[in-house]
Formats: C-alpha cells, structure tokens, sequence
C-alpha cells in the first residue's frame, strides 16, 4: 500500500531561485491561482454586468456577500462592513481552495500549514492594527484587564500575551488539520477500494463516497469558521473586551 | 524493528486519543440535552459548564495530535 | 433569531477546544525558545507549559461565561 500522505508532498514544477530563498512555483502555487482565477469567474462576471432583476448566478453571489456583511455588523458593529473586502477574499479564497482540492488528482493547498499560516498571521495583524488604531496605545491594556489585583499582574501579563498569540495558531491549525484529515481518509479508503478488488472492493468504495461528500460540507465550514472567527478577533481589537 | 515503523505506530497510538474525545463529547452533550429538556429554564447556567467541559475533552484529542506531530517532527 | 444562534454556537465550539491546546503549545514553544537561548533546558519549557495551560483554562472560562449570557452567578470575578 502507498504512503496515504504522499500527495500532500510539494513537487517543485519551476524552479526559481533568488538569493538564499525558495520561491519555486510548486503544484500548490498552481492550485492557488486556480483558486483565485475561479473566484474571480465566479464573483466578478455577474458583478460587471450587475441586474435589477438578478440572475441566478448573481443571487447566488449576492446572498453570500449580503451573509457575510450581516455577520460583520452582528459580530464588530456598525463599523463591519469596513472590513468586508478582507473577510469575503479570505472566505472566498479559502472556499475556493477546498473545492478544488476535492477534485481528484489535484492538490488542496490549505493542507500546506505555510497557506494556513499565512492568512491566519494576516488575520492577526489585521486585529492588532485595527486594535491600535482605533484605541491607540490604550489597545495593550487587554493585557492586564482592570480589576486584576497588583500583586497578579507579573503573571497575568505573560498568560494573556499567551492566549492573544495562541489566536493565529489555533486558526491555522484547525483549517490545515480538518483538510489534511479529511483527505488522507479518503486516500486510505480509496487505496483500500482498489487493493481488496471488486469482491470485497465495494465497502470502502460506498464509505469514499460518503466520506467524499461530508468533505464537500467541510470545505464550506471551515471556510465559514474561519471568516467568522477572524470577523470575532477584528471585533475583540474594536471592542476591547 | 525498524525505528520508522515504530515511529509510525506510535502516531497511530496517539491518535486513539480521538476515540475517547468523541465518547467524551457525545456524553456532555447528550445529557445537555437531557437537562435542558427537563429544565429549559437551566440552560443559561449549564451552557457554561458544557462548553468548559467540551473545551476540556477536545483538549485531550487535540493533545494526542500534537503528540503526534511531535513524533512526525523528532523521525 | 436561530441565524444568529447558529453562529455563535458554530464559532464557540469552532475556537474554544483549539484555543486550549494552541495556548499551551505556544507557551511551551516560547519557553523551549528561551532554553535555547539561555540554555536552561527544561525550566522554561516547563514554565511555559504550565503559563500556556493556565491561558488556555483562563480563556476558555471567559469564553464560556460571556457565550452563555449575562445570568451567570455574580459571585465570580468578572475580568472583562
């Protein structure tokens, strides 16, 4: 049987090299503008030739946008939709990227913990900026809450810086977890599928199937998840909790 | 035996840890149900201690993963 | 509003278990990063440990207590 992890392995298609960095083009690099390229098909078409009376195609876009715009103002306040632009790229790049990689033979590129890490260290500073700039240096104040006693504060210091720089890993690390789980699952069932042959074949092959569409739920969750809970973080840096 | 199969039993044994959260979570949330269909008007005062004890539970998988990755990185 | 429900629910089980564990990895990684550097191998690490699991338990209860309202009982310190 082979390795069930062996097509989450970046193969370097061009190789580029400028000083001591890597930045080859890898087949998740491809996956990535594919992601952005079928985004963009799919959100700025209908918008460059907006309706009154919208099309299929547009309601659908529409619906999620307008979804994205009521959790903003629910969850920062009237200030939300100032950060849509960031949350519907995050949410539609993100989504784009699972759905992509469910296809089979390609590669998803939120399975790399570099991609997760990336938009969720973008998310953070995102907060810390919104934080410092609307409540300037008053913004460090979460670090020692008022009503925490003196003689506490040495130590409340250090757990808190912990808990706000645990936010950016917990990010990255649920949506790289979910998709690499979700997909060496359905490696193993399919690998097995095809060694027990048509005799016995059939069961792993029905739970590949099923397997395969709960991913199709999971690729639009933790899109969601991690929109929302960025959407959570900007409204802790603009409400100071 | 080689030192790579072990490695890669001993990721497989610490992702067990997952088993018990899944009995761990079907069992606080089970009798969150139960409780609030007995008592609806409870359910702002357990809601707390669900999401303590669910964050708990999940924490021993999530240990088990990291565990886990730890193994992959030390290979 | 369920919406609204739904969401919130969705984000709270979403960050509060992973939170945990992020917050005593981190604490274990700062504390393993000073060892290396001050070469006190394991003190840090072991005091990050301890620091990062006190922030996950410390956040996770606030979490919980602002996600289930304002009827919580009053004799708790409120720390927001």
């Amino acid at each position: 049987m082979e390795n069930p992890l062996h097509h989450f392995e970046l193969h370097t298609l061009v190789p580029i090299r400028i000083g001591g960095l890597d930045l080859s083009i890898t087949q998740g690099v491809v996956m990535m503008w594919l992601a952005v390229a079928a985004a963009f098909a799919v959100l700025f078409f209908p918008a460059a030739r907006l309706k009154l009376v919208p099309g299929r195609r547009q309601s659908l876009v529409e619906m999620a946008v307008v979804f994205l715009r009521d959790m903003s103002v629910e969850l920062i306040g009237k200030k939300g939709p100032v950060f849509l632009p960031l949350l519907a790229a995050l949410f539609f790049f993100v989504l784009f990227c699972n759905l992509l990689g469910l296809i089979p033979g390609t590669f998803t590129a939120t399975s790399q913990i570099f991609v997760t890490g990336a938009l969720a260290v973008t998310a953070y500073f995102v907060s810390v900026g919104v934080g410092l700039k609307y409540h300037g240096l008053h913004y460090f104040k979460i670090f020692a809450p008022t009503g925490t006693p003196s003689w506490l504060v040495p130590l409340m210091v250090p757990i808190e810086v912990i808990s706000h720089l645990a936010r950016p890993l917990s990010l990255a690390l649920r949506l790289f977890a979910n998709m690499t789980a979700g997909h060496t699952i359905l490696a193993v069932l399919f690998s097995l599928t095809v060694s027990l042959g048509i005799a016995l074949g059939w069961l792993p092959f029905g739970f590949t199937v099923a397997i395969y569409l709960l991913e199709f739920a999971v690729a639009f969750i933790q899109a969601y998840i991690f929109t929302i809970l960025t959407t959570v973080y900007i409204g802790d840096a603009v409400h100071l909790h | 035996m080689e030192a790579g199969a072990a490695a890669f039993i001993g990721m497989g044994l610490a992702a067990l840890g997952f088993a018990g959260a899944g009995i761990g979570i079907g069992l606080i949330f089970s009798k969150m149900i139960e409780s609030v269909a007995r008592q609806p008007a409870a359910e702002g005062k357990l809601g707390k201690y669900v999401w303590i004890g669910f964050a708990l539970v999940e924490t021993t998988a999530l240990y088990g993963l990291v565990v886990a990755f730890i193994i992959m990185g030390s290979r | 509003m369920p919406q609204d429900e739904f969401r919130k629910g969705l984000s709270l089980a979403a960050r509060i278990g992973s939170e945990f564990v992020a917050a005593t990895v981190v604490g274990g990684g700062i504390g393993c990063l000073g060892d290396r550097l001050f070469g006190t191998r394991p003190w840090l690490m072991a005091a990050g440990l301890i620091l990062g699991t006190a922030a996950g338990v410390l956040g996770t209860y606030r979490e919980a207590t602002r996600a289930s309202g304002e009827d919580s009982p009053p004799d708790e310190e409120n720390n927001r």
